[in-house]
């Protein structure tokens, strides 16, 4: 039987193995390490560290994941936040947490590198609910429990916030499965970004960036 | 607090391009144009090596506004 709890630090390895693995969306790039020019070993460190802070405002903080257990082995987890709340952007704070770990030496690369991914970013829309890091273990896919973990959070900061409007989620145009998945689910297609840089590949798994939203 | 205010100003006008910024505590990335996760990088890059100071992981997680960033740059000139 399935049970949902809240992350917290006792969960960091299996919310690195989520963020990692939702990183790669099916392919064997992880984003971070190509941006940042780091190796995928020094990521974990980092992420590690990170998740250990314990910072709202973004998805890396292991109270806004809810794990789903199946005794007490977690099987899948979704991240959830309202976006700039209570301070700035999720990407700001994401950019001070990677900027402690990263040697200035490196700053014009990777500067470099995300000037590169620009063109098919897409802004997260304050006051809305952001969902990341959606992640089952494969033995446990086709199950619907990524589905029943973000219903889980939507009740949750619907809530504890009930002027809450907007679910929103952020995936490659290129993951089929995953858009029609969401379509499924309610959400619809918002935005779209896409290029023709063959530069953009080296760093993320395609050319498209989709932006997904849902009215709760 | 002040003189903290008036060395950090330059740096604002010339990470964004803008010299009509005028700082305050309260001021936030949403109060500056083209304050982004690119520019920020820049940003507290200039600011550690303007002070010569580096910051924590815990004074980074802290920063929400120019008011607070300014509190823990006095931290670390003080200690």
């Amino acid at each position: 039987m399935l049970t949902i709890k809240k992350g917290t630090v006792e969960d960091i390895s299996f919310l690195i193995e989520a963020i990692l693995e939702a990183e790669r969306s099916g392919t064997q790039l992880v984003s971070y390490t190509k941006i940042f020019c780091i190796s995928e070993e020094r990521l974990t460190d980092m992420l590690n560290e990170i998740l250990l802070e314990e910072i709202d405002g973004f998805e890396f903080c292991p109270s806004n994941f809810l794990v789903a257990f199946e005794e007490e082995l977690p099987v899948a987890t979704v991240s959830a936040w309202v976006e700039s709340v209570s301070g700035p952007s999720s990407g700001i704070i994401k950019s001070n947490m990677f900027f402690y770990f990263l040697s200035k030496a490196s700053l014009p690369q990777i500067e470099e590198n995300i000037r590169t991914i620009e063109p098919i970013n897409i802004q997260r829309a304050p006051g809305a609910l952001q969902l990341e890091s959606i992640y089952t273990i494969p033995l446990y896919r086709g199950r619907g429990i990524s589905a029943l973990l973000i219903d889980n959070h939507i009740q949750r900061h619907k809530q504890d916030n009930p002027e809450l409007r907007k679910v929103q989620i952020q995936l490659m145009g290129e993951n089929i499965r995953a858009v029609s998945a969401y379509l499924k689910a309610g959400f619809r297609v918002s935005e779209r970004k896409s290029s023709e840089d063959p530069r953009i590949v080296e760093f993320l798994p395609g050319l498209e960036r989709i932006l997904m939203e849902k009215e709760i | 607090m002040n003189d903290i205010i008036s060395e950090l100003n330059p740096i604002f006008r010339k990470i964004f391009n803008n010299d009509s910024i005028e700082i305050n505590d309260t001021t936030t990335a949403g109060d500056i144009d083209g304050w982004d996760s690119l520019t920020h990088l820049d940003l507290i890059s200039t600011i550690e090596s303007h002070f010569n100071i580096k910051f924590r992981l815990k004074d980074l997680a802290k920063m929400n506004t120019v008011g607070s960033m300014i509190i823990i740059i006095q931290e670390k000139i003080a200690s």
